[in-house]
């Protein structure tokens, strides 16, 4: 400790704060003193008022030197912070006793640093000096272990920690790592310091299971994929009897039946949806038409345009892009409200409130989404029919007109009536599935984002599945060429 | 009168989302190594005032300086180094529900690039010692803890930067009186140890008298007052008459009147 005539030391510097008792040594020209106890004050410099060291007066206008740490930075300038020493000239009476900065202070926070000192007795021994915390270690880690390691192998030598400015338990633990994690036999510390060190040897390592290799992986991981597959499945084969036996209630009262949810279902995924699928349709429709009418030219089957055309949006294409675009739309709304709603414990409300959230939840947006997908299906087909119109006008000279009366005879109004039962079916499939991958989902967010994408995924191909078994019960219906 | 720089610096501060005026000209200082709490009745801004002090809401006027530092207009650089010198607890602990516990506070320290996995390792474990966290609850995913476990660990992951500063959200909120009160003890033990300072929000009486060294009342827009306990309940407001001096309140009050009277005679 630097002793200076006229200086003001705080005696024990590491750990002072503003609330603690702590002493304060005074060096005057005339004589020592010591004050001390200045107890829990709001301000950080309330202690000095009080302090009239014997021999010494504060009206004196000496310069005191006070232990404190100056910030991490140059944004604070309370000096009485953890161990480190800058001076600070207070002036004045003790009625107006304002402490004065000078203009340079010196920075005194030092580098973490460690040397190896030999003493006069050929004793070795380590000193670290500077700061040893989190801020200070960030861009120096990886030398200072390395430096830490070498010294550490000489054990022979002792440890002196008492310069250290500044100890954290990233800098205490970059020490006890490098002393492998046993203390050393010979170490001083400060008082202040044996806290991080006795923090850090009552710290053990966390147990984790050994990893042992499993030839057979592969053939769990199928096994456990099929069974989950089946899983959900059936469980969706459950959520669906359960919502009809809940229903089936509603049948007698209908008045009870959640007509506003479904009311509002039916705005959210079918007016709602008209914008998207309109959009999507129409360019399908002239694509489709500009790609065929440029095959049906070299054969000069101009015509036939319109039969392509007609069955193939109208029986396929359009049930399909709308079932694709539904599922991304709503399916993945549907699942991840159902999931917030089970994080949120929304779900367990409803059932101890005895509304059951197959009817309240779940009905309403299987019985909106198979109502509103034939509707969509039908304005999607109508759109993608003009798009093509449009193209066929332009590429085949077909007029709109010629377009639209050969479109009934070309194509059996039976191909309409399966367009509609496609989408009440893929309409009822998107809405159960979304739900069951809703109630699914675990209160963290992996599994939302998971929950969903499955919900969407697994909704596409059960709607290309079902289209696949439309396609072979329905292969000798409506499209035999007239 | 002196010129020591607050940690945190509040001055002028306009919160306002549209016509709703949440502060109107906020005034607020917390030194270094003090323990500060925000009350105030529901609504009257306590979480959006610490909100602001940590720069997740933007002032519509006024200025909210960190360490010395204005959050609004500095070098993004500068606001980086800020934040990992202050630790956040939030209310519901905001665990990262994807990572592990032990991931969940590995994560800061990992961030920094700087130390090897046996390194966080060790200091993870650490971190869940001081917080009283046994280790087998390390590889635990946040669904699977209790509301106290979720806190200590969120606590955990908040000092795990060493910070200088740190933001307590109802840190007592949700808990049963036993864990609120030895978690209230526990951060006691980690100001103490660690010389934290500490800006806490807080509805609850016990936390609130065991745990601040003053006390900042939010009402009609501002702060109303500032200081200690025995300040705080001398100043004739109907917010502080119903909160300190109602039925809790008195109850409150007079568990803490031995340690209050020692207060009144330090700051006398």
């Amino acid at each position: 400790m630097v002793r200076e005539p006229g200086a003001a030391y705080i005696v024990n510097p590491t750990g002072v704060r503003a609330c603690d008792n702590f002493e304060i040594a005074c060096f005057g020209e005339k004589g020592e003193g010591r004050g001390s106890k200045f107890g829990l004050c709001a301000a950080p410099f309330r202690p000095y008022l009080a302090l009239t060291p014997i021999g010494a007066h504060l009206d004196d206008n000496i310069t005191y030197w006070i232990y404190g740490t100056p910030e991490t930075n140059r944004t604070s300038d309370l000096p009485l912070r953890r161990g480190l020493l800058y001076p600070l000239s207070y002036r004045g009476t003790s009625d107006n006793f304002t402490p004065f900065m000078p203009e340079s202070r010196p920075s005194l926070i030092l580098e973490p640093d460690l040397k190896l000192s030999v003493a006069a007795d050929g004793s070795q021994s380590v000193e670290l000096t500077g700061a040893w915390d989190i801020r200070a270690l960030e861009s120096r880690a990886v030398s200072l272990k390395r430096r830490l390691a070498e010294h550490a192998r000489a054990s022979l030598a002792r440890w002196d920690l008492t310069q250290v400015q500044r100890l954290d338990h990233a800098g205490a633990l970059l020490i006890w790592r490098a002393w492998s994690k046993r203390r050393p036999q010979a170490l001083r510390l400060n008082p202040a310091q044996e806290m991080f060190f006795a923090n850090l040897a009552g710290s053990g390592a966390l147990a984790r299971p050994a990893w042992r290799p499993d030839p057979l992986a592969p053939v769990r991981a199928l096994g456990r994929a099929v069974l989950s597959a089946l899983g959900h499945f059936l469980a969706v084969a459950q959520l669906f009897g359960q919502m009809l036996i809940d229903s089936a209630a509603l049948a007698r009262h209908p008045s009870r039946a959640p007509w506003r949810e479904i009311s509002a279902a039916v705005y959210r995924t079918g007016a709602q949806a008209l914008g998207i699928t309109a959009a999507v349709g129409f360019l399908i429709g002239i694509v489709l038409s500009f790609l065929s009418s440029e095959q049906l030219k070299t054969f000069g089957a101009n015509v036939f345009i319109v039969n392509i055309l007609g069955i193939g949006i109208i029986r396929e294409m359009g049930p399909m892009i709308c079932a694709v675009l539904v599922a991304g739309r709503s399916g993945s709304a549907i699942t991840a409200q159902l999931g917030v709603m089970r994080v949120t414990e929304e779900l367990d409300a409803l059932r101890v409130m005895g509304i059951p959230y197959t009817v309240r939840l779940i009905l309403p947006k299987v019985l909106a989404l198979a109502l509103t997908m034939p509707l969509l299906i039908l304005w999607t087909s109508a759109v993608a029919l003009i798009g093509g119109a449009i193209s066929a006008k332009l590429q085949l000279d077909i007029g709109m007109t010629s377009f639209f009366t050969a479109l009934p005879a070309a194509v059996p109004t039976v191909n309409l009536w399966l367009g509609i039962g496609k989408g009440v079916v893929f309409g009822a499939l998107i809405a159960l599935v979304a739900c069951h991958f809703g109630l699914r989902i675990k209160p963290n967010t992996e599994s939302l984002g998971a929950g969903t994408t499955s919900s969407v995924v697994t909704s596409i191909t059960a709607v290309i599945l079902a289209d696949a078994v439309f396609a072979v019960l329905f292969n000798d219906v409506g499209i035999a060429l007239q | 009168m002196t010129r020591a720089a607050p940690v945190i610096e509040v001055h002028g501060l306009w919160t306002q989302y549209g016509e709703h005026v949440v502060h109107r000209d906020l005034d607020l200082s917390v030194q270094s190594g003090e323990v500060v709490s925000l009350v105030g009745g529901s609504g009257s801004g306590k979480t959006t005032l610490m909100r602001q002090m940590l720069g997740l809401e933007s002032p519509a006027r006024g200025s909210v300086n960190v360490f010395g530092i204005p959050l609004h207009g500095s070098p993004a650089d500068t606001l980086k180094k800020i934040r990992r010198r202050w630790g956040v607890l939030f209310q519901e602990g905001a665990l990262y529900s994807a990572l592990s516990v032990f991931d969940n506070i590995a994560l800061p320290l990992r961030e920094l690039r700087v130390f090897e996995e046996g390194f966080i390792h060790d200091m993870v474990m650490l971190k869940l010692d001081m917080v009283d966290i046994e280790r087998r609850h390390a590889t635990k995913m946040p669904a699977d803890l209790s509301g106290g476990m979720v806190k200590r660990i969120a606590l955990a992951r908040a000092l795990a930067l060493e910070p200088e500063l740190v933001f307590l959200d109802e840190p007592t909120a949700g808990l049963d009186p036993d864990r609120s009160e030895s978690f209230v003890r526990l951060i006691q033990a980690l100001h103490e140890q660690l010389r934290l300072t500490v800006v806490m929000v807080t509805h609850d009486l016990d936390t609130l008298v065991s745990l601040s060294d003053r006390i900042a009342v939010l009402a009609e827009q501002r702060v109303i007052v500032c200081g200690s306990l025995a300040e705080v309940v001398r100043i004739e407001h109907p917010f502080i008459r119903n909160f300190f001096l109602g039925e809790r309140g008195v109850r409150a009050l007079a568990a803490a009147r031995a340690e209050l009277g020692v207060r009144e005679l330090w700051s006398s």
